[in-house]
Protein backbone atom coordinates (compact mmCIF):
# COMPACT_ATOMS: atom_id res chain seq x y z
CA UNK A 1 0.00 0.00 0.00
CA UNK A 2 1.25 3.47 -0.81
CA UNK A 3 0.82 6.42 1.46
CA UNK A 4 1.91 9.91 0.43
CA UNK A 5 2.91 12.51 2.98
CA UNK A 6 2.27 15.93 1.48
CA UNK A 7 2.43 19.29 3.16
CA UNK A 8 3.80 22.76 3.41
CA UNK A 9 7.46 23.64 3.73
CA UNK A 10 8.72 22.92 7.22
CA UNK A 11 5.59 21.03 8.30
CA UNK A 12 7.62 17.92 9.09
CA UNK A 13 7.13 15.58 6.14
CA UNK A 14 10.65 14.13 6.14
CA UNK A 15 10.67 13.93 9.94
CA UNK A 16 7.31 12.12 9.90
CA UNK A 17 8.65 9.42 7.60
CA UNK A 18 11.95 9.16 9.43
CA UNK A 19 10.14 8.72 12.75
CA UNK A 20 8.08 5.75 11.65
CA UNK A 21 10.08 4.02 8.94
CA UNK A 22 11.74 0.72 9.80
CA UNK A 23 14.40 1.36 7.21
CA UNK A 24 16.72 4.31 6.95
CA UNK A 25 14.76 6.82 4.99
CA UNK A 26 15.92 7.29 1.44
CA UNK A 27 15.98 11.04 1.29
CA UNK A 28 16.91 13.57 -1.33
CA UNK A 29 17.80 16.45 0.94
CA UNK A 30 19.71 19.25 -0.66
CA UNK A 31 20.65 22.75 0.26
CA UNK A 32 17.71 25.01 -0.27
CA UNK A 33 18.36 27.87 -2.67
CA UNK A 34 14.98 29.47 -3.33
CA UNK A 35 12.53 31.09 -0.92
CA UNK A 36 12.60 27.81 1.02
CA UNK A 37 16.11 28.76 2.15
CA UNK A 38 14.58 31.47 4.32
CA UNK A 39 12.78 28.73 6.24
CA UNK A 40 15.24 25.85 6.31
CA UNK A 41 18.80 25.13 5.43
CA UNK A 42 18.02 21.93 3.56
CA UNK A 43 14.90 20.66 1.88
CA UNK A 44 13.68 17.62 -0.01
CA UNK A 45 14.17 18.09 -3.71
CA UNK A 46 12.70 14.90 -5.12
CA UNK A 47 11.06 12.73 -2.50
CA UNK A 48 11.56 10.79 0.73
CA UNK A 49 10.82 7.10 1.02
CA UNK A 50 10.20 4.98 4.08
CA UNK A 51 8.70 1.56 4.74
CA UNK A 52 6.78 -0.39 7.36
CA UNK A 53 6.62 -4.17 6.91
CA UNK A 54 4.15 -6.16 8.96
CA UNK A 55 3.86 -9.58 7.36
CA UNK A 56 4.89 -11.71 4.40
CA UNK A 57 4.51 -9.49 1.34
CA UNK A 58 2.73 -6.88 3.41
CA UNK A 59 4.26 -3.46 3.64
CA UNK A 60 3.25 0.16 3.81
CA UNK A 61 5.36 2.35 1.55
CA UNK A 62 5.48 5.96 2.57
CA UNK A 63 6.48 8.67 0.14
CA UNK A 64 7.13 12.27 1.01
CA UNK A 65 6.58 15.01 -1.54
CA UNK A 66 9.23 17.59 -2.38
CA UNK A 67 9.64 20.56 -0.10
CA UNK A 68 9.38 23.45 -2.51
CA UNK A 69 6.13 25.01 -3.58
CA UNK A 70 6.35 23.89 -7.17
CA UNK A 71 4.07 21.18 -8.50
CA UNK A 72 6.53 19.49 -10.82
CA UNK A 73 6.55 16.07 -12.45
CA UNK A 74 7.57 14.39 -9.19
CA UNK A 75 4.12 15.09 -7.75
CA UNK A 76 2.50 13.26 -10.60
CA UNK A 77 4.79 10.25 -10.16
CA UNK A 78 4.17 10.12 -6.41
CA UNK A 79 0.40 10.39 -6.43
CA UNK A 80 -0.19 8.19 -9.45
CA UNK A 81 -0.37 4.98 -7.45
CA UNK A 82 -1.05 6.40 -4.01
CA UNK A 83 -3.90 4.90 -2.00
CA UNK A 84 -4.17 7.67 0.56
CA UNK A 85 -2.36 10.76 1.73
CA UNK A 86 -1.85 12.86 4.78
CA UNK A 87 -1.51 16.60 4.44
CA UNK A 88 0.77 18.05 7.10
CA UNK A 89 0.23 21.69 8.03
CA UNK A 90 2.38 23.66 10.45
CA UNK A 91 0.06 25.42 12.89
CA UNK A 92 2.35 28.38 13.44
CA UNK A 93 2.89 29.27 9.79
CA UNK A 94 -0.31 30.86 8.43
CA UNK A 95 1.62 32.07 5.39
CA UNK A 96 1.59 28.46 4.21
CA UNK A 97 -2.16 27.88 4.53
CA UNK A 98 -2.76 29.16 1.02
CA UNK A 99 -0.28 26.64 -0.36
CA UNK A 100 -1.94 23.88 1.68
CA UNK A 101 -5.24 24.76 0.00
CA UNK A 102 -3.55 24.53 -3.37
CA UNK A 103 -2.19 21.09 -2.52
CA UNK A 104 -5.69 19.94 -1.58
CA UNK A 105 -7.20 21.37 -4.76
CA UNK A 106 -4.49 19.72 -6.82
CA UNK A 107 -4.83 16.34 -5.13
CA UNK A 108 -8.62 16.28 -5.09
CA UNK A 109 -8.87 17.13 -8.76
CA UNK A 110 -6.28 14.59 -9.90
CA UNK A 111 -6.79 11.67 -7.52
CA UNK A 112 -9.89 11.09 -5.44
CA UNK A 113 -8.30 9.19 -2.57
CA UNK A 114 -8.92 9.37 1.18
CA UNK A 115 -6.83 11.81 3.16
CA UNK A 116 -6.52 13.31 6.59
CA UNK A 117 -5.02 16.57 7.80
CA UNK A 118 -2.13 16.35 10.26
CA UNK A 119 -1.43 19.52 12.20
CA UNK A 120 2.13 19.91 13.46
CA UNK A 121 3.97 22.45 15.62
CA UNK A 122 0.90 22.98 17.77
CA UNK A 123 3.22 23.73 20.68
CA UNK A 124 4.96 26.59 18.86
CA UNK A 125 4.37 30.25 19.56
CA UNK A 126 1.65 31.73 17.39
CA UNK A 127 0.11 28.34 16.61
CA UNK A 128 -3.46 28.52 15.36
CA UNK A 129 -6.12 26.22 16.80
CA UNK A 130 -7.28 23.16 14.83
CA UNK A 131 -10.67 24.76 14.30
CA UNK A 132 -9.19 27.89 12.81
CA UNK A 133 -6.74 25.98 10.64
CA UNK A 134 -9.60 23.90 9.22
CA UNK A 135 -11.40 27.11 8.39
CA UNK A 136 -8.31 28.67 6.83
CA UNK A 137 -8.00 25.55 4.66
CA UNK A 138 -11.53 26.08 3.41
CA UNK A 139 -13.42 23.51 5.48
CA UNK A 140 -16.58 25.31 6.46
CA UNK A 141 -19.07 22.47 6.61
CA UNK A 142 -18.54 20.17 9.62
CA UNK A 143 -20.14 17.26 7.78
CA UNK A 144 -17.85 17.55 4.80
CA UNK A 145 -14.42 17.50 6.39
CA UNK A 146 -11.65 14.93 6.53
CA UNK A 147 -10.38 13.84 9.96
CA UNK A 148 -7.92 16.26 11.53
CA UNK A 149 -5.19 14.98 13.84
CA UNK A 150 -2.71 16.96 15.89
CA UNK A 151 0.67 15.30 15.86
CA UNK A 152 4.33 15.80 16.56
CA UNK A 153 6.37 14.52 13.62
CA UNK A 154 9.22 13.69 16.02
CA UNK A 155 6.97 11.60 18.25
CA UNK A 156 6.54 8.02 17.11
CA UNK A 157 3.29 7.43 18.95
CA UNK A 158 1.48 10.41 17.47
CA UNK A 159 2.80 9.65 13.99
CA UNK A 160 1.57 6.06 14.26
CA UNK A 161 -1.79 7.22 15.60
CA UNK A 162 -2.18 9.49 12.60
CA UNK A 163 -1.48 6.62 10.20
CA UNK A 164 -3.99 4.46 12.10
CA UNK A 165 -6.56 7.25 11.79
CA UNK A 166 -5.90 7.44 8.06
CA UNK A 167 -6.25 3.67 7.64
CA UNK A 168 -9.51 3.63 9.58
CA UNK A 169 -10.81 6.49 7.47
CA UNK A 170 -9.71 4.62 4.36
CA UNK A 171 -11.66 1.54 5.44
CA UNK A 172 -14.69 3.68 6.23
CA UNK A 173 -14.60 5.30 2.81
CA UNK A 174 -14.05 1.97 1.12
CA UNK A 175 -17.06 0.41 2.78
CA UNK A 176 -19.32 3.33 1.89
CA UNK A 177 -18.60 3.11 -1.86
CA UNK B 1 -7.59 32.75 22.11
CA UNK B 2 -6.63 35.60 19.78
CA UNK B 3 -5.27 34.99 16.29
CA UNK B 4 -2.28 37.14 15.51
CA UNK B 5 0.13 37.46 12.66
CA UNK B 6 1.76 39.61 10.09
CA UNK B 7 -0.09 40.92 7.04
CA UNK B 8 2.86 39.89 4.91
CA UNK B 9 2.23 36.27 5.98
CA UNK B 10 -1.55 36.14 6.05
CA UNK B 11 -2.95 38.88 3.85
CA UNK B 12 -6.01 40.97 4.58
CA UNK B 13 -8.07 39.30 1.83
CA UNK B 14 -7.26 35.92 3.39
CA UNK B 15 -8.15 37.21 6.84
CA UNK B 16 -11.50 38.46 5.59
CA UNK B 17 -12.18 35.19 3.80
CA UNK B 18 -11.42 33.34 7.03
CA UNK B 19 -13.66 35.63 9.11
CA UNK B 20 -16.51 35.51 6.59
CA UNK B 21 -16.50 31.75 6.05
CA UNK B 22 -16.18 31.15 9.78
CA UNK B 23 -18.98 33.64 10.47
CA UNK B 24 -16.75 35.09 13.14
CA UNK B 25 -17.75 37.77 15.62
CA UNK B 26 -15.15 39.96 17.23
CA UNK B 27 -12.64 42.74 16.65
CA UNK B 28 -9.91 42.75 14.03
CA UNK B 29 -7.10 45.20 14.74
CA UNK B 30 -4.57 46.20 12.12
CA UNK B 31 -1.50 47.91 13.50
CA UNK B 32 1.59 49.25 11.83
CA UNK B 33 3.98 51.12 14.13
CA UNK B 34 5.58 52.82 11.16
CA UNK B 35 3.38 53.00 8.12
CA UNK B 36 5.58 53.10 5.03
CA UNK B 37 3.30 55.48 3.19
CA UNK B 38 2.76 58.10 5.90
CA UNK B 39 5.65 57.52 8.27
CA UNK B 40 3.17 57.63 11.16
CA UNK B 41 1.81 54.83 13.35
CA UNK B 42 -1.29 53.22 11.87
CA UNK B 43 -4.14 51.62 13.79
CA UNK B 44 -7.56 50.45 12.71
CA UNK B 45 -10.24 48.41 14.44
CA UNK B 46 -12.86 46.53 12.46
CA UNK B 47 -15.79 44.93 14.21
CA UNK B 48 -17.48 41.89 12.71
CA UNK B 49 -20.65 40.05 13.57
CA UNK B 50 -21.16 36.60 12.06
CA UNK B 51 -18.61 37.35 9.35
CA UNK B 52 -20.12 40.72 8.44
CA UNK B 53 -18.35 44.05 8.94
CA UNK B 54 -20.51 46.20 11.22
CA UNK B 55 -18.21 49.07 12.26
CA UNK B 56 -14.70 50.41 11.88
CA UNK B 57 -12.60 53.10 13.50
CA UNK B 58 -9.33 54.10 15.07
CA UNK B 59 -10.56 54.47 18.66
CA UNK B 60 -12.11 52.33 21.36
CA UNK B 61 -14.00 54.98 23.36
CA UNK B 62 -17.36 54.55 21.57
CA UNK B 63 -17.13 58.07 20.21
CA UNK B 64 -16.13 57.40 16.62
CA UNK B 65 -19.59 57.24 15.03
CA UNK B 66 -20.88 60.10 17.19
CA UNK B 67 -18.03 62.30 15.99
CA UNK B 68 -18.87 61.50 12.36
CA UNK B 69 -22.51 62.43 12.94
CA UNK B 70 -21.56 65.66 14.74
CA UNK B 71 -19.12 66.64 11.99
CA UNK B 72 -22.03 66.64 9.58
CA UNK B 73 -24.11 68.80 11.86
CA UNK B 74 -26.78 66.14 12.22
CA UNK B 75 -27.02 66.40 15.99
CA UNK B 76 -28.86 69.38 17.40
CA UNK B 77 -28.60 70.55 21.00
CA UNK B 78 -32.15 69.40 21.54
CA UNK B 79 -31.26 65.85 20.63
CA UNK B 80 -27.97 65.72 22.51
CA UNK B 81 -29.38 64.48 25.86
CA UNK B 82 -31.26 61.73 24.01
CA UNK B 83 -28.06 60.78 22.20
CA UNK B 84 -26.23 60.43 25.50
CA UNK B 85 -28.88 57.97 26.68
CA UNK B 86 -28.86 56.02 23.40
CA UNK B 87 -25.09 55.51 23.64
CA UNK B 88 -25.67 53.32 26.69
CA UNK B 89 -28.25 51.10 25.04
CA UNK B 90 -27.59 47.63 23.78
CA UNK B 91 -28.92 48.39 20.30
CA UNK B 92 -26.88 49.73 17.36
CA UNK B 93 -26.89 53.51 17.65
CA UNK B 94 -27.92 53.93 14.01
CA UNK B 95 -31.05 51.83 14.47
CA UNK B 96 -32.13 53.89 17.46
CA UNK B 97 -31.44 57.18 15.70
CA UNK B 98 -33.45 56.02 12.69
CA UNK B 99 -36.39 54.81 14.74
CA UNK B 100 -36.52 58.16 16.57
CA UNK B 101 -36.42 60.02 13.26
CA UNK B 102 -33.15 61.74 14.15
CA UNK B 103 -31.40 60.21 11.13
CA UNK B 104 -32.78 59.03 7.79
CA UNK B 105 -31.79 55.78 6.03
CA UNK B 106 -29.77 57.70 3.41
CA UNK B 107 -27.79 59.41 6.15
CA UNK B 108 -27.02 56.05 7.76
CA UNK B 109 -25.85 54.68 4.42
CA UNK B 110 -23.53 57.65 4.04
CA UNK B 111 -22.18 57.16 7.54
CA UNK B 112 -21.58 53.46 6.88
CA UNK B 113 -19.83 54.33 3.65
CA UNK B 114 -17.50 56.78 5.38
CA UNK B 115 -17.01 54.82 8.56
CA UNK B 116 -16.64 51.34 7.11
CA UNK B 117 -16.24 51.20 3.35
CA UNK B 118 -13.74 53.99 2.96
CA UNK B 119 -11.66 52.99 5.99
CA UNK B 120 -11.69 49.25 5.37
CA UNK B 121 -11.06 49.48 1.64
CA UNK B 122 -8.01 51.65 2.28
CA UNK B 123 -6.62 48.91 4.53
CA UNK B 124 -5.86 46.82 1.48
CA UNK B 125 -3.15 49.37 0.62
CA UNK B 126 -1.31 48.72 3.90
CA UNK B 127 1.92 47.01 3.00
CA UNK B 128 3.29 46.03 6.39
CA UNK B 129 1.73 45.56 9.77
CA UNK B 130 0.36 43.12 12.27
CA UNK B 131 -3.17 41.86 12.72
CA UNK B 132 -4.97 40.54 15.73
CA UNK B 133 -8.43 39.05 15.90
CA UNK B 134 -10.16 38.72 19.26
CA UNK B 135 -13.39 36.77 19.30
CA UNK B 136 -14.30 37.27 22.91
CA UNK B 137 -15.36 40.91 22.82
CA UNK B 138 -18.66 42.74 23.14
CA UNK B 139 -19.57 44.61 20.01
CA UNK B 140 -19.67 48.39 20.51
CA UNK B 141 -23.30 49.22 19.74
CA UNK B 142 -22.43 52.93 19.93
CA UNK B 143 -20.21 52.51 16.87
CA UNK B 144 -22.75 50.60 14.80
CA UNK B 145 -25.04 52.14 12.21
CA UNK B 146 -27.12 48.97 12.00
CA UNK B 147 -25.82 48.34 8.50
CA UNK B 148 -23.34 45.63 7.64
CA UNK B 149 -21.52 44.03 4.74
CA UNK B 150 -20.06 40.53 4.36
CA UNK B 151 -16.32 40.66 4.89
CA UNK B 152 -15.73 39.14 1.47
CA UNK B 153 -17.79 41.83 -0.27
CA UNK B 154 -15.61 44.39 1.44
CA UNK B 155 -12.61 42.49 0.10
CA UNK B 156 -13.97 42.67 -3.41
CA UNK B 157 -14.43 46.42 -3.17
CA UNK B 158 -11.05 46.95 -1.58
CA UNK B 159 -9.15 44.85 -4.11
CA UNK B 160 -10.89 46.43 -7.07
CA UNK B 161 -9.55 49.81 -6.01
CA UNK B 162 -6.07 48.54 -5.18
CA UNK B 163 -3.49 50.19 -7.42
CA UNK B 164 -0.29 48.52 -6.28
CA UNK B 165 -0.52 44.73 -6.09
CA UNK B 166 3.07 44.04 -5.16
CA UNK B 167 2.15 43.19 -1.56
CA UNK B 168 -0.09 40.41 -2.84
CA UNK B 169 2.15 39.27 -5.68
CA UNK B 170 3.14 35.97 -4.05
CA UNK B 171 -0.49 35.16 -3.26
CA UNK B 172 -1.73 35.45 -6.83
CA UNK B 173 -2.68 32.26 -8.69
CA UNK B 174 -0.13 30.93 -11.14
CA UNK B 175 -0.58 31.57 -14.86
CA UNK B 176 -0.53 27.81 -15.46
CA UNK B 177 -3.32 27.14 -12.94
CA UNK B 178 -6.95 26.63 -13.80
CA UNK B 179 -10.01 27.65 -11.86
CA UNK B 180 -13.02 25.64 -10.76
CA UNK B 181 -16.30 27.12 -9.58
CA UNK B 182 -17.05 25.97 -6.04
CA UNK B 183 -20.41 27.57 -5.36
CA UNK B 184 -23.73 26.31 -6.54
CA UNK B 185 -26.89 28.22 -7.17
CA UNK B 186 -27.26 31.85 -8.04
CA UNK B 187 -24.34 34.22 -7.81
CA UNK B 188 -24.98 36.63 -4.96
CA UNK B 189 -22.12 38.97 -5.75
CA UNK B 190 -22.02 41.53 -8.52
CA UNK B 191 -18.91 40.94 -10.61
CA UNK B 192 -17.15 43.37 -12.90
CA UNK B 193 -16.55 42.64 -16.59
CA UNK B 194 -13.24 40.81 -16.31
CA UNK B 195 -14.37 38.89 -13.24
CA UNK B 196 -17.53 37.78 -15.07
CA UNK B 197 -15.51 36.65 -18.08
CA UNK B 198 -13.10 34.67 -15.91
CA UNK B 199 -16.00 33.18 -13.98
CA UNK B 200 -17.36 31.96 -17.30
CA UNK B 201 -14.08 30.20 -18.05
CA UNK B 202 -13.66 28.65 -14.59
CA UNK B 203 -14.33 25.08 -15.72
CA UNK B 204 -10.90 23.58 -15.26
CA UNK B 205 -10.04 23.39 -18.92
CA UNK B 206 -8.56 26.85 -19.56
CA UNK B 207 -5.59 28.06 -17.57
CA UNK B 208 -5.11 31.71 -16.64
CA UNK B 209 -2.52 32.28 -19.36
CA UNK B 210 -4.96 31.04 -22.01
CA UNK B 211 -7.73 33.13 -20.46
CA UNK B 212 -5.57 36.23 -20.85
CA UNK B 213 -4.95 35.39 -24.49
CA UNK B 214 -8.59 34.63 -25.15
CA UNK B 215 -9.87 37.74 -23.39
CA UNK B 216 -7.03 39.92 -24.69
CA UNK B 217 -6.34 41.14 -21.18
CA UNK B 218 -2.86 41.36 -19.58
CA UNK B 219 -2.05 38.23 -17.56
CA UNK B 220 -1.54 40.32 -14.39
CA UNK B 221 -5.10 41.60 -14.63
CA UNK B 222 -6.40 38.06 -15.06
CA UNK B 223 -4.39 36.88 -12.06
CA UNK B 224 -5.70 39.75 -9.95
CA UNK B 225 -9.30 39.17 -10.96
CA UNK B 226 -8.90 35.43 -10.39
CA UNK B 227 -7.46 36.16 -6.93
CA UNK B 228 -10.53 38.24 -6.13
CA UNK B 229 -12.81 35.37 -7.14
CA UNK B 230 -10.74 32.97 -5.04
CA UNK B 231 -10.75 35.01 -1.84
CA UNK B 232 -14.48 35.66 -1.97
CA UNK B 233 -15.00 31.91 -2.18
CA UNK B 234 -16.40 31.63 -5.69
CA UNK B 235 -13.65 29.59 -7.31
CA UNK B 236 -10.64 27.54 -6.32
CA UNK B 237 -7.25 27.51 -7.96
CA UNK B 238 -6.09 24.13 -9.19
CA UNK B 239 -2.37 24.18 -9.93
CA UNK B 240 -1.09 22.56 -13.06
CA UNK B 241 2.12 20.58 -13.12
CA UNK B 242 5.07 20.87 -15.41
CA UNK B 243 5.10 17.39 -16.88
CA UNK B 244 8.46 17.13 -18.58
CA UNK B 245 7.75 13.83 -20.31
CA UNK B 246 4.24 13.09 -21.49
CA UNK B 247 3.13 9.59 -20.60
CA UNK B 248 1.29 8.01 -23.49
CA UNK B 249 -0.31 5.39 -21.25
CA UNK B 250 -3.94 4.71 -22.07
CA UNK B 251 -4.75 5.01 -18.40
CA UNK B 252 -4.38 8.79 -18.43
CA UNK B 253 -7.61 10.52 -19.38
CA UNK B 254 -6.93 13.88 -21.00
CA UNK B 255 -9.63 16.44 -21.58
CA UNK B 256 -9.39 18.82 -24.51
CA UNK B 257 -5.68 18.25 -24.78
CA UNK B 258 -5.11 20.60 -21.88
CA UNK B 259 -2.90 19.36 -19.04
CA UNK B 260 -5.11 20.85 -16.34
CA UNK B 261 -7.97 18.47 -16.93
CA UNK B 262 -6.01 15.29 -16.33
CA UNK B 263 -7.47 12.87 -13.85
CA UNK B 264 -5.33 9.92 -12.91
CA UNK B 265 -7.17 6.70 -13.60
CA UNK B 266 -7.91 4.54 -10.54
CA UNK B 267 -6.77 1.45 -12.50
CA UNK B 268 -3.16 2.51 -11.88
CA UNK B 269 -3.68 1.79 -8.21
CA UNK B 270 -3.56 -1.76 -6.85
CA UNK B 271 -6.52 -2.92 -4.81
CA UNK B 272 -5.98 -3.09 -1.06
CA UNK B 273 -7.91 -5.79 0.75
CA UNK B 274 -9.68 -5.35 4.06
CA UNK B 275 -7.57 -8.07 5.64
CA UNK B 276 -4.45 -6.14 4.65
CA UNK B 277 -5.83 -2.98 6.21
CA UNK B 278 -6.92 -4.71 9.39
CA UNK B 279 -3.52 -6.37 9.73
CA UNK B 280 -1.84 -3.01 9.25
CA UNK B 281 -4.02 -1.27 11.82
CA UNK B 282 -3.46 -4.10 14.31
CA UNK B 283 0.28 -3.97 13.74
CA UNK B 284 0.38 -0.19 14.21
CA UNK B 285 -1.78 -0.20 17.33
CA UNK B 286 0.61 -2.69 18.91
CA UNK B 287 3.48 -0.31 18.30
CA UNK B 288 1.93 2.54 20.26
Amino acid sequence: MRLVVAGTVGAGKSTFIRTVSEIDVVDTDRRATDETAEIKHKTTVAMDFGRLSFGPNMALHIYGTPGQQRFDFMWDILIRKAHAFILLVAAHRPQEFRYARRILSYMNRRVQIPYIIGITHMDCEGAWSSENIKLALGFVDEKNQPPVIVLNADNRDTVIQSIVALMQYYMQRKSSV
Amino acid sequence: MAITGSLSEFSLPEIFQFLDQGQKTGILTIRDPLNLQTGKPFLRHIWLQNGRVVAAGDRLDNQGLVKLIEQRGWITDAVRPELKRLLQENVPLGINLKSLGILQPDQLKLLFSVQVLRQVCSLFQVETGQFRFDAKVDLPKAEMTGLSLPATETTLMGLRSLKDWKILQNKLPEPASTLFIIVSGQLYLRLDTVETQIWGLANGSVNLKKMAEQLQVPIQKVQQAAFRLIVVGLVEEVPDIDVGVVNDSEDIMVTDGSPSGQVISPSERTEVSNSFLQSLVGFLQNKV
